[in-house]
């Protein structure tokens, strides 16, 4: 058991920060983000114990927890308002938070926000690919989805982000 | 706008970062599972351990009272101030947390002085004039720790985190007015100059564009002029 968690305590330092990344981005709260993924570290670990520790690709498994879980979170919150799951942006937290006074830079609201406004497909694809640096082939495996799709979805998905930003800019 | 330019701007959503103190809380919590222990068959009671049976009752209240009353303070305090009597309490908060979170030292320092030109802003905005001399104090000290720090360390990404966030705190009206006074500018001039030599170094063990070659001689020339936050504008403008 010591041997798991301290291979666990491994996958955890590596992929907190990127998971947290993740999920902030897509929930737009620190007080939701840090509760969201605490959860997936949580399933995960229970997982990776059932598993005994044979687990392929810790940081999609991870992904594929977290993005079901920011899901799972929307449509609970879809029980009490009428709001798009994709509308991010309106149920956006406001608070002054430490994380929201880090973020003071009008350039880097600039793209949190155009990012948010992306169907959420396109958000994950260009958070892993352009934010996390993960690979198509990685992608694709996180999405079960062919390699030559999720670089089409890269490609449109990047088109609209730039769109959006270039509003963003305008205004 | 290019894609590399996009690109370029998403990757600035890389500073978004959990916090510390929640990350190993949040570790502690999921492994710390491991730690369970059986509960003993019998349910004691701390109360079994103090002999003397008619003290035992007050020794609770007394016990559960100043329980609450330090709790309350410590929870009170963090609204507090510089200059406000509980602020001390406040202060060793910070410190504990940035001690239990393992925080290497010039990230915690500089997340100190930021806090302090945080409360500075806030006595400021909320017209707390009480209050602006301690605070206008805490800052001095707390930048000047992290100036020494700067100087000492080796740490480039480090460096570069903080000259981005100086950037943006010296966007901020309140802030850059009371770093630009009397008070303050010679402590802030201190940490721009500690940066930019930091920074200047780095940059030169890289190849540079022409652009970038020019952009750094007349980094440099700022920083002989002794216009230390506009050279660290310069010099933050080639390593994006």
């Amino acid at each position: 058991m010591n041997n798991l968690s301290e291979q666990f305590e491994g996958i955890y330092d590596k992929y907190i920060s990127k998971i947290y990344r993740f999920v902030y981005l897509k929930v737009n709260s620190q007080e939701i983000a840090e509760d969201i993924t605490s959860k997936v570290f949580m399933k995960g670990w229970e997982a990776f114990q059932r598993n005994n520790g044979s687990i392929e690709n810790a940081g999609a498994f991870l992904y594929r927890i977290a993005r079901n879980a920011v899901i799972d979170h929307y449509r609970e919150k879809d029980k009490n308002k009428t709001v798009s799951v994709d509308n991010v942006p309106l149920l956006a937290d406001n608070g002054t938070n430490l994380q929201d006074l880090a973020i003071i830079d009008s350039e880097l609201k600039a793209v949190k926000t155009a990012i948010q406004s992306l169907k959420k497909d396109y958000q994950d694809i260009i958070i892993w690919h352009y934010l996390e640096g993960m690979k198509v082939a990685e992608i694709a495996g996180i999405l079960d989805k062919p390699q030559g799709t999720v670089r089409v979805m890269l490609h449109r998905g990047l088109q609209t982000l730039k769109k959006e930003l270039s509003q963003v800019q305008e205004v | 706008m290019a894609d590399k330019q996009i690109a370029e701007k998403i990757k600035l959503l890389s500073k978004i970062e959990p916090r510390r103190e929640w990350v190993v809380l949040t570790k502690n919590e999921i492994l710390g599972k491991k730690y369970e222990f059986t509960a003993p068959a019998k349910n004691w009671n701390i109360l079994d351990y103090i002999p003397v049976m008619g003290l035992k009752r007050q020794f609770a209240y007394a016990f559960l009272t100043m329980a609450f009353i330090v709790v309350g303070v410590f929870g009170f305090a963090q609204r507090t101030l510089p200059g406000d009597m509980l602020f001390s309490f406040r202060r060793i908060t910070e410190q504990s947390q940035a001690a239990l979170s393992g925080q290497d030292n010039l990230k915690a320092g500089f997340e100190t002085a930021t806090r302090r030109l945080q409360d500075l802003a806030q006595a400021v905005k909320s017209n707390r004039t009480g209050n602006i001399p301690s605070a206008i104090s805490e800052v001095k000290l707390s930048i000047e720790e992290v100036t020494k720090k700067i100087a000492n360390t080796t740490d480039s990404e480090e460096i570069k985190n903080i000259a981005e966030q100086v950037k943006q705190i010296g966007q901020d009206e309140v802030l850059a007015n009371k770093l630009g006074s009397e008070e303050l500018k010679e402590t802030s001039d201190a940490l721009y100059k500690a940066l930019d030599e930091q920074m200047i170094k780095e940059i030169e063990k890289t190849t540079l564009t022409e652009e970038d070659q020019k952009i750094l001689e007349e980094s440099k020339v700022l920083f002989t002029e002794e216009n230390y936050s506009q050279s660290l504008e310069k010099i933050l403008s080639i390593s994006e």
